[in-house]
């Protein structure tokens, strides 16, 4: 069998483009770099090397038919979870941003505002007059359990847990990532070796 | 805000420091192609998505350990769904028979399907047929469009062999199909 030479020089006989299109089929950005020239010059020239790449096209057609399983909708939510992130919401680009609108923080602000104003009056209320004040320093005043410590001990708060809920659970506006695995920590580890396959 | 442009390791890296935007990012490219492979490997879709969700478990795992300019960030996901799949295969080879699946020829029903129109549901019936390492590579090559170099390396073999397997595929293919549609042939 004669080569087909390409305008590098490089040859190909018809065994080979066969084996070539018998693993890659015809469509020529799936055939190796380095033997890409050569085949095509070899199915220009040759009829009968065409007629290899046709039928290749045909098995290439009937695989390209047969249909592709794509991702169920929820699915990018439940993997973001695993990395402790929210997905965004389908259809709304810049989401991210408009997820914490500044009448949320606002409204988070009201509680806080609340419980240092009952604190900061019930203090004053409890402030002796100018004159007894350094008695009133050294005075033992017992147990005495402000409006804050009672926020701070009901059951059903957790400063820790509820703090997204003040609106900082985005890690791009800076806030704390409390939900990522311990792993995730970063420089938690020490660099190992390059990434392998 | 990152841009489109931005390569695979950079935003491993982001996301290995807890950016969600990057790890965002990184599910919108890659997700669908990897349930996409795992689906054409097992030939069921839903232990194709726990293939990918197990993918990216591990992609945030190592995602702070991740160094720009060794393996490709899509080498590395395929490396790590092609391994489940066959974990997932040989787990099924060694399940009792009664609970095994009923067979998958899909012969018998093909002129069901020709008739109606949908030879590409025989065509990934008939890849399901095909020898497990084959069906990798034709799906590597064919479908995910992977070099041949990466697509080596995600099956952890040379070159030469995975020109055979993908011929051998091909070849088995192109007999099965011929059988039902050689009109297509």
């Amino acid at each position: 069998m004669s080569a087909t030479h390409d305008e590098t020089g490089a040859s190909m006989t018809l065994e080979q483009l066969t084996a070539l299109l018998d693993a890659y089929g015809a469509n020529p950005q799936r055939w190796p770099a380095e033997q890409r020239a050569a085949a095509l010059a070899l199915v220009l020239r040759s009829p009968e090397a065409r007629a290899k790449r046709d039928a290749a096209a045909r098995l290439d057609a009937l695989l390209d038919s047969a249909p592709s399983t794509r991702p169920s909708p929820e699915l990018a939510a439940r993997v973001l979870a695993t990395a402790g992130v929210r997905a965004r919401r389908v259809g709304t680009p810049g989401a991210a941003r408009q997820r914490h609108p500044a009448w949320r923080y606002a409204l988070a602000a009201v509680p806080l505002a609340a419980a240092a104003a009952i604190v900061l009056f019930l203090t004053r209320a409890t402030e002796p007059p100018a004159g007894q004040q350094m008695a009133y320093l050294v005075e033992d005043v017992g147990s005495y359990t402000t409006p804050m410590d009672v926020l701070l001990s009901w059951p059903g708060i957790d400063l820790i847990n509820s703090e997204p809920a003040l609106g900082c659970d985005e890690a791009t506006l800076g806030c704390p990532d409390l939900d990522l695995p311990l792993e995730w920590q970063p420089r938690s580890r020490a660099p190992t070796g390059r990434t392998q396959a | 805000m990152a841009g489109r442009s931005e390569s695979d390791d950079t935003l491993l890296q982001r996301a290995g420091v807890g950016d969600g935007e990057a790890c965002r990012m990184l599910v919108e490219r890659h997700l669908g192609r990897v349930v996409a492979f795992a689906a054409r490997v097992l030939g069921d879709a839903t232990e194709a998505e726990d293939v990918a969700q197990e993918v990216f478990l591990r992609l945030w795992r190592h995602a702070p350990r991740w160094r720009p300019g060794g393996a490709l960030p899509t080498t590395w996901m395929h490396h790590v769904a092609r391994n489940l799949c066959l974990d997932r295969l040989a787990r099924r080879r060694e399940a009792p028979l009664d609970a095994a699946p009923p067979p998958t020829d899909p012969r018998p029903h093909a002129a069901a399907l020709l008739e109606a129109g949908d030879i590409g549901r025989y065509v990934n019936a008939a890849l399901m047929q095909l020898p497990a390492q084959q069906r990798v590579a034709i799906t590597l090559c064919h479908y995910q469009g992977l070099s041949n170099a990466e697509a080596a390396a995600v099956m952890e073999t040379s070159v030469a062999a995975l020109e055979s397997l993908l011929a051998r595929g091909r070849r088995s293919l192109r007999a099965r199909l011929s059988e039902v549609a050689p009109n297509l042939l």
